[in-house]
């Protein structure tokens, strides 16, 4: 094979791994969307009479679980939750670490030493353990959740918003800007910020796919989203009292977290790819 | 980000394996097994027992899933210091297999016609672990322990009744009641709860800082929420055990102990779950033996908040909920339906009507009649209660009939002070470990603190009940009290008995001459005393 050969070869296994990252995070998002009028089963409620029923068996098309609820409609709402959790974080952890990271950046002195060494403070711990705890020491929810991993994530924003303000903040055309004349939040809101914008994009793709994986973690834990809401999560902490008797109802949903979440990741490469100044250069 | 993905998917790949490694196990594990299962069950074992293998047993590795609570035997609360302290602690009265009463640290005791005085007789040669004689003295000692409120022993209350301690003699021990006890002599064989310990242990302040008891037996070490270790006590008055030693392992996952055990990384697995423990059993990894014992799980409605206060509401969440539905769903049939805690052949179970099914229609109706539609309950259960399907199948059948039910777990001392304060909905656990229903029934008296548990009843009537069935000393007698109990807590619909889920130990291939006991791992010449693993 030669050289040319080779990177195409490359080329189009990267390229056709993207195409089906983006189908799959494509697919959870429309089923998230749409899941509740695609089936009539309650992804909740407990059918004890027809619990383990097979693959197909009456119109089950993954069959039920233990309690009797249909495993696809439970997965479907799982990906409505997935969305709601990796989203709801995303948007949190973005908007506070990026108002916080540009206050940071753009004013230094005494509330940059503040807000920095309280970030650094949240970023010593392991973010699974810092998510632990918040969602312990609350009461336990899919909203408990979300709130503890947007503080468990901010930080992350914030250092990567002040380091891109910083970098911004001592080029030639803001200092041009200012000696214009314009007025500090002008000059921010106008020439600094639209430049933090791509690696917020990035570091926000990281966030989701990472939410959605602690999120997963914690609910299995039992200190996320509660029973009998579905969530991929609780799905796998629920089949693991009969793993060995029925090792298909663990299976799937670690299937498909699994998949979807590599496929999130991909997503987030493919932004960082097309957004990250640096790599754009390289391309 | 990416390591962590890997390690879900490798979760599912693993279990997938470890499957897949059972299967293939099936025919070696047949040829294998069989001339260890008749080692185990028949004449080998016999001959083993009466002329034990001195020396050749090793050191037994049990696992449990909850941690001690407190390494006392009185304040231990938990059911790990209940079943496994009473390996180094012996009670005054010892029980047997059946936890039917037995001599222990008394060896005989007399009891005046009146039934007010019972006079012990301290059992000769018995020593403590650090080689003192056991006196009588002693025993006074740890009784007005336990009775003391500033202790708080878990047995505080039901010993009050006890009005004066004294030791005439070395061996001589005379208690005096307020009134006639019929539970006394069962309460003071509580495992692990009124064990004997040797009074030097403790110190100057009353806490216990060294473990001194009588057992078969000895402390060595413990280390909090990992293990605890213990070795043979070779002196023991019974004659010394066969284990060289026994290390308790604190395992809180179900699935990671029936691993363990299933490749011989530990002997004996408390709590194992019912489906997958046969399944595992059946391919001959190890045996199980039932845990028998009343027990059972309930529902406790509060009958002094709105809308629960309305019979009719109590009445259609009792008419909702199909026992049949939890045996199934909820145990994967290891479960029997009941209204009591108390096993079927259990002297102390009252026959009456047991439905099994649910009745949604009335139900419905019952609430349309109490204007009930879409009310709010909360069902409060215990976090580490481990499984909530039972929750689970119950909450729905509750939104099935028009309420809006949702599940909470919060930790036990939350669940006891709302049950305390009586500002829960529904509160959802299990009674176990009961060997005389003074302790449940007593529940419903209005004084007692587990009052909630019984949804908040408060009835002059059922407090004289309870009151005479703990001092009727007639068994039949006191089970007709008890059973009018039992009816007026059906008639209120308060306290809602489902099913008494059955209990299950894992017994290693390699461990001879174990066999359970009705709740505790130990019990007079038996258990882990006469249980053996080879070195």
């Amino acid at each position: 094979m030669s050289p040319v050969e080779k990177v195409t070869k490359r080329a189009w296994l990267a390229t056709s791994l993207n195409v089906i990252a983006l189908s799959v995070v494509g697919l959870t998002l429309v089923l998230a969307l749409i899941g509740p009028w695609l089936t009539s089963f309650d992804p909740d409620r407990a059918r004890p009479a027809e619990r383990f029923k097979n693959w197909g068996e009456d119109g089950h098309l993954l069959g039920t679980d233990q309690l009797g609820r249909d495993v696809l409609t439970r997965l479907i709402e799982g990906a409505r939750l997935v969305w709601i959790v990796g989203l709801g974080v995303a948007v949190l952890a973005v908007l506070v670490g990026a108002i916080l990271g540009v206050l940071a950046g753009y004013l230094g002195g005494r509330i940059e030493f503040i807000i920095t060494r309280i970030a650094d403070g949240i970023l010593a711990f392991p973010p699974l353990l810092l998510a632990l705890i918040l969602a312990a020491v609350m009461r336990p929810s899919t909203t408990t959740a979300i709130i503890a991993l947007s503080i468990v994530y901010t930080p992350l924003v914030l250092r990567v918003t002040r380091a891109a303000v910083i970098s911004e903040r001592g080029q030639s055309y803001v200092l041009a800007a200012r000696g214009l004349g314009n007025t500090e939040s002008f000059t921010l809101m106008r020439h600094v910020v639209p430049n933090v914008l791509a690696p917020l994009m990035v570091v926000g793709s990281v966030v989701v796919s990472r939410a959605i994986i602690i999120e997963a973690s914690l609910s299995f834990l039992g200190v996320g989203t509660q029973p009998p809401r579905s969530n991929w999560g609780v799905m796998i902490g629920e089949a693991r009292e009969t793993v060995f008797s029925r090792p298909s109802q663990l299976i799937l949903p670690a299937i498909v977290l699994s998949v979807v979440v590599i496929c999130i990741n991909l997503v987030s490469d493919l932004v960082s790819d097309r957004l990250d100044p640096q790599k754009a250069v390289r391309r | 980000m990416k390591r962590r993905t890997p390690r879900l998917f490798g979760m599912a790949i693993a279990g997938a394996l470890l499957i897949a490694s059972c299967g293939n196990d099936d025919e070696a594990a047949d040829t294998t097994a069989a001339p260890g299962t008749t080692a185990a069950g028949g004449e080998t074992t016999t001959t083993a027992a009466t002329t034990p293998p001195e020396a050749s047993c090793g050191v037994l590795v049990a696992a449990v899933p909850e941690d001690f609570d407190a390494i006392d035997p009185h304040t231990g609360s938990g059911e790990t210091p209940a079943t496994w302290l009473s390996l180094i602690y012996e009670t005054l009265v010892g029980v047997d297999q059946n936890a039917e009463v037995v001599p222990g640290l008394a060896e005989s005791w007399a009891i005046s016609d009146d039934g007010l005085t019972y006079t012990f007789t301290i059992r000769s040669g018995v020593t403590f672990h650090n080689g003192r004689e056991l006196t009588a003295e002693d025993v006074k000692f740890n009784l007005e322990r336990i009775t003391n409120p500033d202790t708080a022993a878990v047995s505080q209350a039901v010993l009050s009744i006890i009005t004066s301690v004294e030791a005439p003699d070395a061996s001589t021990l005379v208690l005096t009641l307020a009134n006639p006890s019929g539970p006394l002599l069962n309460d003071l064989a509580q495992q692990g709860r009124v064990g004997i310990v040797a009074p030097e242990a403790f110190d100057a302040s009353g806490q216990l800082v060294e473990q001194i008891g009588t057992g078969p037996f000895v402390f060595e070490s413990y280390a909090a929420a990992d293990r605890m270790v213990m070795a043979a006590n070779e002196s023991y008055w019974g004659g010394a055990p066969r284990l060289s030693g026994l290390e308790v392992r604190i395992i809180p996952d179900a699935t990671t102990r029936l691993t363990a055990l299933g490749n011989g990384e530990i002997d004996f697995a408390w709590a194992v779950p019912a489906e997958d423990g046969r399944r595992l059993a059946d391919e001959g990894k190890f045996t199980m033996q039932e845990n028998r014992q009343n027990r059972g799980n309930f529902f406790s409605i509060n009958l002094n908040k709105a809308p629960f206060d309305d019979p009719r509401v109590r009445e259609a969440m009792w008419l909702a909920v199909s026992r049949t539905d939890i045996v199934e769903a909820g145990w994967n049939g290891a479960a029997a339906a009941t209204l009591q805690p108390f096993a079927e052949d259990s002297f102390w179970y009252v026959d009456t009507d047991l439905p099994v099914d649910a009745d949604l229609e009335a139900a419905r109706a019952l609430i349309a009649e109490a204007g009930a539609e879409g009310s709010k309950v909360v069902l409060t259960q215990w976090d580490a209660l481990g499984s909530d399907t039972e929750a689970q199948i119950v909450a729905s059948a509750w939104n099935d009939i028009g309420l809006d039910a949702t599940i909470e777990k919060v930790d036990i001392g939350t669940l006891v002070t709302a049950a305390g304060e009586g500002t829960f909905d529904v509160v959802y656990l299990w009674v176990g470990l009961i060997t005389d229903p003074n302790r449940p029934y007593s529940f419903f008296e209005s004084t007692s603190s587990r009052n909630g548990l019984t949804g908040g009843l408060k009835s002059a009537e059922v407090d004289a009940l309870v009151a005479e069935g703990r001092s009727e000393t007639d068994p039949d007698a006191r089970k007709a009290i008890y059973a009018e109990v039992l009816q007026t807590n059906l008639d209120t619909f308060a306290q809602y008995f489902t099913v008494r889920p059955f209990q299950f130990v894992g017994v290693g291939n390699d461990v001879t001459g174990y066999e359970q006991g009705a709740y505790y791992v130990n019990y007079q010449g038996g258990g882990m005393i006469s249980a053996c693993v080879p070195e």
